[in-house]
């Protein structure tokens, strides 16, 4: 049996879990190719006009999946551990896909105010005809795989933040930041312009943080402010902010993350991105923004 | 011999259609609004009054476009329609089966669904002129290629070069960068065609029930390359009718000769030496603020509209 | 301490009487026009939604004639970006130079009755008293405004239920009093009794549905309800301040939402958008000629609801718009496209009834 995840949107935010989880269950995974102009192409079409550009993302690679699997994975996040909800336009992922593909829709509902994560997929491995012992070992190793890219970042961060060369976090989702196509390769554009670019997902955080204003009830709102503040107490010569246009969570937590970053002094760029955003245009952006830095 | 006229005025075009009972054309003009719909109503009614037969009597006056209230009350239209409905009703004339259109104009672009030869849905570019013809204009005088070559110049592409086509700003950018790695006119033109189709279809024609026959008309129908590239999306045969540049007042004109207006109140051919003004201001009468606008012909006040209480359009009455 | 708020539609009238019973200085908003949504679209983040622009619009009319409180209700048990207007407007006020307080009441009575008591200083009798003053009036606003849906498109003098209606709710805003508002409420039905109607007139039906401010604000929605009136349309809309109480009282209407839409979408997005598909599903089974879908533009919730709007519009065949509404869409533009829909809705009510 062969399960396609969509290389987008919530992928990006367990990238090694969900592929693993159903390896391990002894499953085939399609992943969609990496973003490319064919999938925007066919997530702009397919999409409602004024939904966000990550959504557009999603659709394409939905799309592309399309009649090439048995399944194609949709889950519904609702909740985390923490009990914060995800974004709001993700609880109608799965029944919006179901719409737009011919191939049926795999989905589970993950709402950890109701339900345990690990019980979640064990109904969701049930789905496939997996037994118990099957579903929890290959929960565990998926975690473990998990567990084990958290590391090697974590130490890759404090290499970084050694670094002797000008430092530029990065702020955005996961599925901006880890896709290339989408955010225009700014990463590479950054270093090639002399800078050391942390993306914020990548900054550790103690457990010991003070309350964070406002109180957010979105889990990533939560962790890329507390992220921001983490970050500052290290030596950062610029903070980037990357949205998708249209996104509305990002509207509010702009306005929040700006302010934490230019009451520390640090310069800020805020860039929306959509499949219009030219390259000569960011790089434009870039170099300025880097020239501020120096002078 | 009883005729009717439709009057189309755009934000480019202002078109004007005689037909006689048998809905022939005697009378058919497209000309450039170029801002002043005014003098574009003036230019067109004594384009036609020249051109008039002799025996021809207007018993009913039909306008239609973004201008049509204005248009109606300067001409003393029997009938104020909305474009959809009119663009519906022409091209339905030439095709009974019709049931998508394509209609490409300057500034605006709408797709209408028909089933029976009535509207059941439609839809219209909401925020900006993409997926309209400003945006090939806007190329064309870039690339510095007439606009009436650039069908035939899109035609002779083989392999047309993809432009990132949404925004005319953008496409403006993208565009300096294919000419700059080489890519030959020919093909960047007909990029630009495929690019507008594209965007019409995912922004205009979003969750549309696209079915044939499809017609494809407005200004924007002329160009071939534009035809060729809705077939390649559409993978379906796009027909462009006759009179496919001033099908809204060919519509208006069918329209107002199906109502059959008793005495039509047409003020004659004499409009066009007079002064016609038309000002806007602000009522300040109630906290809506609405923006009324006022037509006057030599002077007088011939109509008002644009306020949501009525205090100035019931005055209308009063006036005239 | 002047307090304001923003301006809600004819709700806003009860708005102030409850404020005036608690005896709190009020300096009411004026009403949303143009101007006053380009004055807060200018200072607003401009990726938020519409509703916040047309808000702080709102605040600057009061806050030039001198109020320094603002009441913003919100919901703090919310998905989508309603739950954030109270801090970023504040925010946006503070940032632009204005001292103004901002009081963020949550939508549950609890809070609402704490902080008023604490502002006021009213006595709970008094609180009681005002609050069912407040719900007098609402529910008199609310019984007008189905009223003139059901006379508009039968009127015989075309305009003549809107004239009525304008003359009223001004005198409404002025009624201190019980007493004052039954005898208004006797004026008003000999007013409305006297339009000459014609009851036997069939007219096609059209459901609105969509997202609470852009539906039920005429000064938002540019009057829609009286433009498709004057066309001959009777307007039909579930979604008021009535349906939303009742809905934060009785919890389980959601339960019974979700069970009806359960084909279509199994969960929340936020905001209005079940109620949203509920309605349009209830419409097509009720046999109306046309559904319209008001919106802010990029609203969350509405924006992922709408393509499975447009499915059951495939489905059923039922005529549908849907208007994106914020302080760039021209009045120009939404008059072309009700009345080309109005024609589809008659074509559409005539093929079924002949």
């Amino acid at each position: 049996m062969t399960i396609g995840i969509p290389r987008a949107l919530i992928y990006w935010k367990r990238p090694d879990f969900w592929q693993s989880f159903f390896e391990n269950l002894g499953c085939d995974v399609l992943l969609s190719p990496k973003t490319n102009k064919e999938i925007i192409e066919k997530g702009v079409k397919s999409a409602d006009p004024e939904t966000c550009f990550s959504f557009k993302v999603f659709f394409g690679h939905l799309l592309w999946l399309d009649e090439k699997c048995d399944f194609v994975f949709v889950p519904c996040l609702k909740t985390n551990k923490e009990k914060l909800e995800y974004c709001p336009k993700f609880f109608g992922l799965p029944d919006l896909a179901k719409i737009l593909t011919k191939t049926p829709i795999l989905t589970e509902t993950f709402d950890e105010r109701k339900e345990k994560f690990e019980k979640t997929l064990k109904k969701l491995g049930k789905k496939l005809n997996k037994s118990r012992t099957e579903i929890q070992e290959a929960i565990k190793i998926a975690l473990l795989k998990e567990k084990e890219t958290k590391e090697k970042q974590k130490k890759d961060f404090f290499e970084k933040i050694k670094s002797k060369k000008p430092k530029i976090v990065l702020v955005s989702h996961p599925y901006n930041l880890y896709d290339d196509y989408v955010n225009l390769r700014t990463k590479e554009k950054l270093e090639r312009l002399g800078a050391e670019v942390i993306f914020i997902d990548e900054i550790p955080i103690d457990e010991t943080r003070n309350e964070i204003y406002p109180k957010f009830h979105w889990e990533f709102a939560k962790e890329i402010m507390e992220k921001v503040q983490a970050i500052l107490d290290y030596d950062i010569a610029g903070a980037i902010e990357i949205s998708s246009f249209q996104c509305g969570c990002d509207a509010v937590l702009k306005e929040f993350v700006e302010k934490e970053f230019k009451s520390s002094k640090i310069p800020f760029l805020y860039l929306i991105i959509d499949e219009q955003t030219g390259e000569a245009g960011l790089q434009t952006r870039l170099e300025a923004f880097i020239d501020t830095l120096k002078s | 011999m009883k005729c009717y006229l439709g009057i189309d005025v755009g934000s480019v075009s202002t078109n004007l259609v005689l037909i006689d009972k048998e809905n022939n054309v005697l009378f058919s003009l497209y000309i450039r609004t170029e801002g002043d719909p005014i003098s574009a109503i003036k230019k067109g009614l004594k384009l036609l009054k020249e051109k008039i037969p002799e025996n021809a009597e207007v018993v009913g006056v039909g306008t239609t476009g973004s201008a049509r209230q204005l248009a109606g009350v300067i001409t003393g239209a029997d009938l104020i329609k909305n474009e959809i409905t009119a663009h519906a009703r022409g091209v339905a004339h030439f095709i009974p089966d019709v049931k998508t259109i394509i209609e490409i104009g300057g500034q605006d672009s709408k797709i209408i669904i028909l089933e029976n030869g009535v509207v059941v849905d439609f839809g219209l570019n909401l925020l900006c002129a993409a997926g309209t013809g400003s945006f090939l204009d806007a190329q064309s005088f870039r690339l510095k290629i007439p606009i009436q070559e650039f069908g035939k110049l899109a035609l002779s592409s083989k392999q047309p070069t993809i432009i990132s086509s949404r925004c005319t700003v953008f496409a403006e950018s993208d565009m300096i960068h294919k000419q700059q790695i080489g890519h030959k006119t020919e093909d960047i033109v007909a990029g630009l065609c495929q690019g507008l189709a594209r965007n019409f279809l995912a922004n205009i024609a979003k969750g549309k029930n696209i079915k044939p026959p499809i017609v494809f008309e407005g200004g924007v129908s002329e160009n071939l390359g534009m035809r060729k590239a809705f077939e390649e999306a559409l993978k379906e045969k796009v027909i462009i009718p006759k009179y496919n540049t001033v099908m809204g007042a060919f519509g208006a004109a069918l329209l107002v000769k199906e109502m059959s207006p008793q005495k039509s109140k047409f003020f004659g051919f004499g409009v066009i030496d007079k002064d016609i003004k038309c000002t806007s201001f602000q009522c300040k009468g109630c906290p809506n603020q609405c923006e009324v606008i006022e037509a006057r012909i030599d002077g007088k006040v011939m109509a008002r509209w644009g306020d949501r209480c009525g205090k100035w359009s019931n005055l209308n009455m009063n006036n005239i | 301490m002047k307090i304001t708020f923003a301006y809600w539609g004819n709700y806003t009238i009860a708005f102030i009487s409850l404020f005036q019973k608690l005896g709190i200085n009020v300096i009411p908003p004026e009403k949303t026009n143009q101007q006053s949504i380009i004055e807060g679209a200018k200072i607003s983040p401009e990726m938020y939604c519409f509703p916040l622009k047309a808000n702080i619009g709102n605040y600057l009319t009061a806050i030039k004639k001198g109020a320094d409180t603002v009441f913003m209700v919100t919901s703090l048990s919310g998905s989508c970006r309603l739950r954030y207007y109270g801090i970023i407007q504040d925010k946006v006020l503070s940032e632009a130079g204005y001292k103004v307080n901002f009081v963020i009441l949550n939508q549950n009575f609890i809070d609402i009755y704490q902080k008023l008591k604490k502002i006021s200083g009213a006595s709970f009798w008094q609180i009681v008293k005002a609050v069912y003053f407040f719900f007098k009036k609402l529910h008199l606003i609310e019984k007008l405004e189905k009223k003139a849906q059901y006379l508009r498109p039968r009127e015989k003098i075309k305009g003549q239920t809107d004239q009525i209606l304008r003359e009223t709710f001004p005198q409404l805003e002025k009624v201190r009093n019980l007493r004052e508002l039954t005898k208004l409420k006797r004026e008003i039905k000999k007013k409305i009794s006297e339009i000459e109607i014609d009851s036997k007139k069939n007219v096609p039906r059209i459901g609105i549905i969509g997202e609470i401010f852009t539906v039920t604000d005429g000064a938002i929605n540019f009057g829609i309800e009286e433009k498709l009136g004057k066309q001959d349309i009777e307007v039909h809309r579930e979604m008021d301040v009535t349906y939303h109480l009742k809905k934060i009282i009785c919890p389980w209407k959601d339960w019974q939402i979700q069970k009806k839409i359960n084909p279509y979408l199994k969960s929340t997005v936020g905001g209005h958008g079940r109620d949203a598909i509920f309605e349009m599903l209830n419409y097509t089974k009720n046999n109306f000629d046309g559904i319209i879908h008001l919106l802010p533009f990029g609203c969350m919730p509405e924006v992922v609801i709408r393509p499975i709007l447009e499915k059951i519009h495939q489905e059923t065949g039922i005529p549908f718009l849907s208007l994106s509404l914020d302080e760039q869409v021209a009045e120009a533009g939404i008059n072309t496209r009700l009345e080309a829909f109005v024609d589809v809705v008659k074509n559409h009510y005539n093929n079924k009834n002949h």
